[in-house]
């Protein structure tokens, strides 16, 4: 083996561990940015505030069946405000089916939206279909979008077994959502609350 | 050739990846791709396949014949062109629904469309090089490390990208709540 070839071997050696160690850095300083700072769903001020009990209400979902919010339940409900107009909403719809698998025994998915005239019914009833959502827990209400103020979409409401709403904001991403939920088992009204009272 | 060999496996790599992407986690790239609004709802489900199925045949071909390499160039550039299309609708913040190992999700920037039209140039130079018909042992295993380490550099770019998205839409949530 000459010297040429020595060295060349030595270089793409000098290569590999340089690449690996450009993208474990990377890759680090993604895993910071995601743990360090979660990006928090964006609170609203509007509507009851985190720790109040909600008024109860009865409602029906698209599947004729009575569905009842707020008061006392078995379990947790994340009622999330969705539109088959919203793009961003269908991009959250597989991460909330998941939860709903995960989760089933403690959280109970709630989809809710409103419709004015038979036509928008209709679309949403294609809504439901393409993306096999039960029908049974999806509502059509405006009060119940009035109750929450929810302005913007998507838009994700937690209340607990007692009625009482636990986190409430505009999930954007599938972290925001996650970070409500977070914000629920650490028993905080958002995760931006939390990180204030850390600091 | 290895230098042909490596870019070749290199390609096959990523088109595994965007495949298993596809097939994994269909109904998210279903919802992902029905954001680009470029097809009509019924068609989403049939594309997320069809697309599935091109890329599996890219990444077994690409080894062995050029018409593959020509098929993950026109994929390439269709889907440089479907970002580029929804960047002038101003459609920025929708998933560009583009697979990535590890990193996180990233919203669409001109800098995919260059991503793309530089592997679809990677291919073509490909097309150009001799196909790799008999090679030694020894070209093969300097392939398979030229391609490793290719692949490791795109995954570091790739990281790159979705690390800058984040400070940016940090900078915005700062801004805004310091409005209030």
């Amino acid at each position: 083996m000459d010297a040429g070839m020595i060295s060349q071997i030595a270089l793409w050696i000098v290569v590999c561990v340089l690449s690996l160690l450009v993208f474990a850095l990377m890759r680090q300083i993604g895993v910071l940015n995601e743990r360090v700072f979660p990006a928090g769903a964006l609170m609203t001020t509007n509507g009851p505030s985190v720790g109040e009990a909600i008024p109860v209400g009865t409602y029906t979902s698209l599947g004729n069946t009575a569905v009842v919010i707020g008061g006392m339940q078995n379990q947790d409900t994340l009622l999330l405000f969705v539109s088959p107009a919203c793009p961003v909403c269908k991009t959250l719809l597989p991460y909330v089916q998941s939860v709903a698998k995960a989760e089933n025994s403690s959280t109970q998915i709630i989809l809710a939206s409103d419709a004015e005239n038979d036509q928008e019914q209709e679309q949403h009833r294609q809504f439901i279909k393409q993306y096999h959502l039960p029908a049974a827990q999806y509502l059509l209400s405006r009060p119940l979008g009035l109750a929450f103020r929810v302005e913007k979409l998507p838009f994700a409401v937690i209340i607990d077994s007692r009625g009482i709403l636990r986190a409430k904001g505009m999930v954007n991403s599938r972290e925001h959502l996650e970070s409500l939920f977070e914000a629920q088992t650490r028993g905080v009204a958002s995760l931006q609350d939390y990180l204030l009272s850390q600091r | 050739m290895s230098i042909s060999l490596a870019l070749r496996l290199f390609l096959a790599t990523l088109f595994a990846r965007a495949a298993w992407h596809k097939l994994s986690q269909h109904s998210s790239f279903q919802a992902e791709l029905s954001a680009y609004r470029l097809l009509p709802v019924s068609f989403t489900l049939p594309a997320v396949y069809g697309l599935a199925i091109t890329e599996i045949f890219c990444t077994l071909g690409l080894l062995f014949f050029n018409t593959a390499i020509v098929v993950a160039m026109t994929l390439l550039v269709i889907y440089g062109l479907a970002i580029a299309i929804n960047l002038w609708r101003g459609n920025r913040h929708i998933d560009c629904g583009c697979a990535s190992w590890l990193s996180p999700r990233k919203s669409l920037g001109w800098a995919l469309v260059l991503r793309n039209f530089l592997l679809a140039l990677l291919a073509f130079i490909c097309l150009s090089l001799p196909t790799p018909a008999s090679i030694s042992t020894g070209n093969v295993l300097f392939a398979l490390l030229i391609a490793f380490t290719l692949w490791l550099l795109y995954e570091s770019i790739e990281q790159v990208m979705s690390n800058a998205q984040q400070y940016t839409q940090w900078k915005k949530q700062f801004s805004s709540r310091s409005m209030h």
